[in-house]
């Protein structure tokens, strides 16, 4: 194995590899974000990008379809999009609507457009598309009252609805005379500074995300929500907290109720601070205070075991 | 070494392995700080290959990337080499882990102000190595080769159908033979590398189990009636035998050497008796025959007492005969060794009473003597293995003398194979597969797979009807229970295989999608199009292959996502053209056309032809160089899209109005100009700069060029139109002009749009009157 050394000057906050594996970008409190390529187990430093006014807390990947785009957040409270170009980064983009710092950026899942998802510490998650002629509109929805630490978007599913006709509108028992119509359900998750986890899905009516469900189970911040990628399992969400536990959210359709369980009784020795999925949305990760990273994976039995172990 | 003594002492090195860790990585970290304080300016492109520098105490450490945590058993990865290790075990810390989208790609950190290193990590139980590819592939195409037959259906009464079931009954217990002897191949050859020992162990244990599945579920039932007893007890040896290796070489060596320095016969140790009985108990008849011949037992017995003598002899000659393959000469072989004991009992010996006994019960023992061959026997596989070699071969007893034999010897449930194997026997299949699962999911998948297109695994019955609902309509959910634990077992590893850049993998997991049964075609379909975008390409063939799956599958949608992402990635490198023929095959036109702009005004502003060899010959109907022909018209077609030719067809103008320019053909030059300005497409801006750059230095300046008044009304409608001395972009652009011009050129423009614009009016009206007069 082969590690990178000094790889910024103060610390570092997030390293995402990109689709492909291929380049990697890291943020730092040093206000920078590098951007290195990677060839098998060589990382080559190929680009430090320079713009956020404080700590820059993550980055994120757009999906290869809409070129190499970069979203990264800051205490500065600023979104910054960057892009490249025949070998040279440019800043395309800047997000400005947070009044705090934002502590999350997630990029919609390529169905849906470019669009991003930042979370901040005024307590609001902005959502904002990016389109060829500029900047939309963002839209912003008070979340956590007291800050939102993380979100996640949903992988992009579809879902499908009963569409009464008219000349049976008043036959409310039965669906039979029904259409079936076909709507794409967006929808995303946070995690507060208030211990809640919270889903979010959009409106078409309201032209707005509209909260689904308020997750109760963490007895303090909730520090981390990934939800699984993979649209061919039911929903799974991962939170992590810092009172060192990890509640995996299941659903089964998208209209029945969220079920919570522990991912294991005893909590943790330290705070949890990171979740992510595999691609495949199989396994799970877990990072914290305790300097171990474990992996997850539900048995053949549907409770989740160790898949593995990260450490010294 | 057997297998158990190999056990016990890596789990003794992996002790060790964490204690030198522990120790090494403190010292290491002292020193790694100290290098780095030392090196802190040094550019951090630098990247630390430790694997190059390591010394062979280092090495040893590093010997392999995963290890086993000796308490809890589960896989362990070291985030680096032990000389690079970030965390000191027992502290807090900020530890940050990011999976990446493939299992050899993910990144961990520490957010702590002494330490900007990055780790990238790989999952443990990630194997990549070309044998195991190889094994994979092979599994596959066992699997796939099954056909029809990977669905178990249930069979009617009639001719035909009992045909159909013994063809099935072949042909899946041929799977899982090869299935066994693919495993057998693989362990050969991983066995003696010291970096796969768990491996190795792990895979053992899956062959244990595999074996019993085979001699319990898949050896009985085949229809060559003829050598079924030879394969099943053949079987149950290699079963017994190759578990745990026992006896090793090394104890019988001890065991003969015992008597050395002494003046007793070996014969007279009841040791030596225990060996004989062990190796007759496995079957291994060839061993307890050399055995009896080194002890002298025969010799001494000659010469001491000839009834013991010929009990000896009798029992060399029943060994060596006895029946591996006829049921009846078994009866005939079993019937002589009773009465051999027996007349042995009966008789009256010259030897001493411990000779005897243990004479006595090794007779006994061959005669099937159940409890002699129990209190013989040290694990309960030994004494279940020699009911069915000594008492009464027969399976349907097989689950009363699996409990004969736990009930003398308990199952040892640290080997995870001792348990899944008599659930095997109970007939208790399900819960062998997470075992199995743990020790390899590419053998436990396709097992499971075979075991189920056996149809030993159908549990899922619908409650209505109590009747399985395996063979029932595939169901939309890919990991629905209903679909089966095979289906689930073979999904879960093909998006294993899929997290893996190895692209042989992704060739295999699609094809297992394809043909797991139980699953929709539709929800298949769902599966593979969420996978396909995340393959990992990179050469032609790659991408062909994509496609090829997209076309197989009908997925148009990823087809246009894939061509969107090929054409970013082109453009990326710098292919415009190419990168615009895959946005127009993505239907993605406003790409195409803003790039054929950009192309536009890149050679625009340029002043000529753009130096794009691809470029040019697609709007000169092929390029032609000193050498000949370079890009055929067949090569432009495959290039050249509809919407291309649409979207280029400005540059295409521009192209030759720069050749007729160059030639001084000015009225075909006008012509083409003109063409461009009266388009009524053309980008505002772009009129500017076609008369700042061109009509005016070109044609309005110079009196002497006469130019039609249908040309300079034309000009003066567009201007009128498009003309807008305050629109951001236009002004942009001509500053630019104005810029990157020649001195000629910028003496000659105003500095703004206005005055251009007044002093082109100027000349035009002037043109106009020239017309006239």
């Amino acid at each position: 194995m082969v590690s990178i050394t000094n790889a910024h000057n103060e610390l570092i906050y997030d390293a995402v590899l990109d689709y492909y594996g291929k380049r990697l970008a890291t943020c730092s409190s040093d206000k920078t974000i590098k951007i290195f390529e990677v060839d098998g187990e060589s990382y080559k430093l190929v680009e430090t990008l320079e713009g956020h006014e404080g700590p820059v807390w993550r980055v994120d990947w757009a999906h290869p379809k809409f070129g190499t785009i970069l979203a990264s957040c800051s205490y500065d409270g600023k979104v910054i999009i960057w892009k490249e170009e025949n070998g040279r980064w440019s800043q395309i983009a800047t997000h400005a609507v947070h009044s705090a710092s934002v502590n999350s950026v997630k990029w919609a899942p390529h169905e849906y457009g470019v669009v991003l998802l930042c979370a901040s510490s005024d307590g609001k998650v902005s959502i904002v598309e990016f389109k060829e002629n500029g900047i939309s509109t963002p839209t912003v929805i008070d979340a956590h009252a007291i800050g939102v630490n993380s979100a996640s978007w949903a992988p992009a599913t579809i879902q499908e609805e009963t569409v009464l006709s008219t000349n049976n509108a008043d036959a409310t028992s039965s669906t039979t005379g029904g259409n079936k119509s076909v709507k794409e359900l967006r929808r995303f998750v946070t995690g507060g500074a208030d211990n809640l986890v919270k889903v979010w899905n959009y409106d078409e009516t309201a032209k707005t995300y509209v909260i689904e469900a308020t997750l109760q189970g963490h007895s303090d911040w909730v520090r981390d929500v990934a939800w699984s990628p993979s649209v061919l399992l039911r929903s799974y969400i991962a939170s992590v907290s810092q009172d060192k536990t990890c509640i995996i959210w299941t659903q089964a359709d998208s209209k029945d109720p969220w079920k919570k369980t522990l991912l294991q009784e005893e909590k943790f020795p330290d705070v949890l601070w990171r979740a992510s999925w595999s691609l495949s949305g199989n396994i799970l990760a877990l990072s914290g205070g305790d300097n171990k990273v474990t992996l997850w994976k539900e048995n053949l039995e549907g409770s989740w075991e160790p898949a593995g172990e990260v450490e010294q | 070494m057997t297998k158990k003594e190999l056990k016990d002492m890596l789990m003794d090195v992996g002790v060790m392995d964490f204690a030198n860790v522990d120790s090494v990585s403190e010292q290491n970290n002292v020193d790694e700080q100290n290098e780095i304080k030392a090196n802190s300016t040094q550019d951090f492109e630098n990247v630390d290959d430790i694997s190059g520098s390591s010394t062979s105490e280092e090495d040893l450490l590093d010997e392999e990337s995963f290890l086993k945590d000796p308490s809890t058993g589960e896989v362990m990865m070291k985030l680096t080499s032990n000389k690079y290790l970030p965390l000191t075990k027992g502290n807090p810390g900020n530890l940050h882990f990011k999976m990446g989208t493939i299992a050899s790609a993910n990144m961990a950190f520490l957010s702590e102000k002494d330490n900007t290193n990055l780790y990238p990590v790989s999952l443990p139980k990630v194997d990549t190595s070309n044998e195991y590819s190889d094994y994979v592939k092979r599994l596959f195409d066992i699997y796939s080769s099954l056909g029809d037959d990977r669905v178990y259906s249930i069979p009617t009464i009639g001719i035909i159908n009992t045909s159909f079931e013994k063809e099935h009954t072949t042909a899946v217990n041929l799977a899982m033979e090869t299935l066994i002897t693919e495993l057998e191949a693989f362990i050969d050859l991983i066995k003696n590398n010291p970096k796969m020992t768990s491996k190795y162990l792990e895979l053992e244990d899956s062959l244990t189990i595999l074996n019993c599945l085979q001699l319990i579920h898949f050896t009985l039932d085949s229809p060559d009636i003829s050598d079924l007893r030879s394969k099943f007890i053949n079987g149950l040896l290699n079963w017994i035998n190759r578990s745990d290796g026992e006896p090793n070489a090394a104890y019988i060596e001890q065991i003969f050497n015992m008597t050395n320095d002494t003046d007793k016969n070996i014969f007279d140790v009841s040791l030596f008796w225990n060996l004989l009985n062990q190796l007759l108990l496995r079957g291994l008849f060839e061993q307890a025959l050399g055995c009896i011949e080194r002890s002298g037992v025969i010799p001494y017995l000659e010469n001491t007492c000839e009834v013991s003598s010929n009990a000896m002899k009798d029992l060399v000659q029943l060994i060596q005969q006895y029946p591996m393959d006829s049921a009846q000469t078994f009866r005939e072989w079993k019937a002589l060794a009773l009465e051999l004991g027996q007349t042995y009992i009966d008789s009256e010996t010259n030897v001493s009473g411990e000779l005897r006994d243990s004479i006595e019960d090794t007779l006994l023992l061959i005669g099937g003597h159940q409890n002699k061959i129990i209190s013989a026997s040290r694990t309960w596989y030994e004494s279940f293995c020699a009911m069915f070699l000594f008492y009464i071969p027969s399976l349907e007893l097989a689950s009363e003398f699996l409990q004969l034999s736990l009930n003398a010897n308990p199952l040892d449930i640290t080997n995870p194979w001792e348990q899944s194997c008599t659930q095997l026997i109970t007939g208790d299949i399900y819960h062998i597969l997470p075992v199995l699962e743990s020790l390899d999911t590419c053998t436990a998948s396709f097992g499971a797979a075979i075991v189920e297109a056996k149809g030993l695994l159908e549990s899922y019955y619908d409650n209505d009807t109590n009747t399985p609902i395996i063979n029932s309509p595939a169901k939309e959910d890919i990991f629905a229970p209903t679909n089966g634990m095979a289906s689930y077992m073979l999904m879960n590893f093909a998006f294993d295989l899929c997290a893996s850049d190895n692209k042989d993998f992704w060739a295999i997991a699609i094809g297992l999608i394809s043909i797991v049964p139980n699953v929709k075609s539709g929800c298949k379909r769902t599966t593979i199009s969420e996978l396909l975008l995340h393959y990992p390409f990179k050469t032609n063939d790659d991408i062909e292959w994509m496609f090829s799956v997209c076309a197989k599958w009908r997925l148009p949608e990823v087809s246009r996502s894939l061509y969107t992402m090929l054409g970013s990635s082109m453009m990326n490198e710098g292919r415009t053209i190419e990168a615009m023929t895959n946005y127009s095959k993505a239907g993605k036109f406003n790409f195409v056309k803003e790039y054929s702009w950009t192309l536009f005004e890149a050679a625009l502003m340029k002043g000529e032809p753009l130096d794009d060899i691809m470029l040019n010959a697609i709007v000169n109907d092929g390029y032609t160089d000193s050498d000949g022909l370079v890009i055929s018209e067949e090569i432009l077609q495959n290039v050249v899209t509809d919407a291309m030719r649409q979207t280029l067809a400005p540059y295409a103008v521009l192209f030759r109005f720069f050749q007729a320019k160059d030639n001084e053909n000015w009225a075909v030059t006008l012509d083409l100009l003109m063409s461009l300005i009266d388009f009524q497409y053309l980008p505002n801006y772009y009129l500017v700069i076609l008369i700042a750059k061109f009509l005016y230095p070109i044609f309005l300046i110079n009196d002497s060029k006469l130019i039609k008044d249908e040309y300079v009304l034309t000009v003066m409608k567009q201007m009128k139109e498009k003309w807008d001395s305050e629109d951001y972009l236009t002004k942009s652009i001509y500053i630019t002009l104005l810029e990157e011009s020649d001195e000629q050129l910028s003496n000659l423009l105003p500095k703004t749009l206005k005055d251009l614009k007044k002093r082109v009016n100027k000349k035009l009206s002037f043109k106009l009157c020239q017309e006239f007069m």
